[in-house]
């Protein structure tokens, strides 16, 4: 499951396919990868959201985008971590629903669609794009 | 996800170990929709949990309206630093019974066994 290099300036490449099991894997091993550039513990809530949201991406991806493959980078710069994810087919814009669920005005509570907002609370940029043929998402978060 | 099943009187505690994730999430409802047939009031202990995404918030507020379709409640106890950021962030802690610990968990259901109103949906 792809490469990854040390400090600042780092990253490490991720490729996933159609099953939720392998984000798991993936969020363990940008976990390790996060842990061996950004140490110390005033920046583990930082992280901790990162980790959050880039699970919710990879997670609405597998679910909802029909790609079967999904190619990950996370660059690890000296104040910021940048997430991309890549994936393959027709046009899959995330962003498009993002709006956190009103738990005070719902008579039954929702099950669903707290991720993308999640992901736009936690982060500091989130941004779609879509260039030949290919969906890309970009996380940003200043660490 | 592994569970381990213990009874307090009336009150099932289910301690759940693992994290609280796509699938995992599935078998927790699983798991209390099979118990809620003879019980009625939960605690889940989430000191094993290590990480939950939103579908796992999505289990917990399944479970929480499955128990109050049977007039029961459940109470979320021991939550790690992340656990809790995803409780706040969406604001379900303050639609779920969310307490500190397991003990705080047993007082606050047997207050309500009793009849008391715990101020929450």
């Amino acid at each position: 499951m792809g490469r990854n290099d040390t400090g600042a300036g780092a990253r490490v490449t991720i490729s996933l396919g159609r099953d939720f099991r392998e984000i798991d894997a993936a969020r363990v091993k940008i976990r390790e990868f996060c842990e061996t550039v950004f140490t110390g513990p005033e920046r583990r809530s930082l992280l901790d959201d990162f980790y959050l949201a880039v699970t919710e991406a990879m997670n609405n991806a597998v679910e909802h985008s029909g790609a079967k493959a999904i190619d990950i980078v996370v660059f690890a710069g000296a104040a910021e971590i940048i997430f991309t994810m890549i994936t393959p087919g027709a046009r899959f814009d995330p962003t498009e629903k993002i709006k956190m669920p009103d738990l005070d005005s719902a008579e039954v509570l929702p099950e669903g669609g707290f991720g993308l907002a999640m992901i736009q609370e936690l982060m500091d940029s989130v941004v779609y794009e879509y260039r030949e043929g290919r969906n890309i998402f970009t996380l940003k978060k200043t660490i | 996800m592994r569970f381990n099943i213990t009874t307090d009187d009336t009150i099932v505690i289910l301690a759940l170990f693992g994290d609280l994730v796509t699938d995992s999430a599935v078998e927790l409802i699983s798991q209390v929709t099979k118990l809620a047939e003879e019980h009625r009031f939960f605690v889940l202990d989430m000191s094993s949990v290590g990480f939950m995404n939103s579908s796992g918030l999505g289990a917990c507020m399944k479970v929480h309206t499955l128990l109050k379709e049977k007039q029961g409640h459940v109470a979320f106890a021991h939550l790690n630093d992340i656990v809790g950021r995803v409780f706040s962030l969406t604001r379900a802690d303050k639609k779920l019974l969310v307490v500190p610990t397991k003990p705080d968990a047993i007082s606050k259901l047997r207050e309500l066994i009793r009849g008391g109103d715990l101020g929450k949906e």
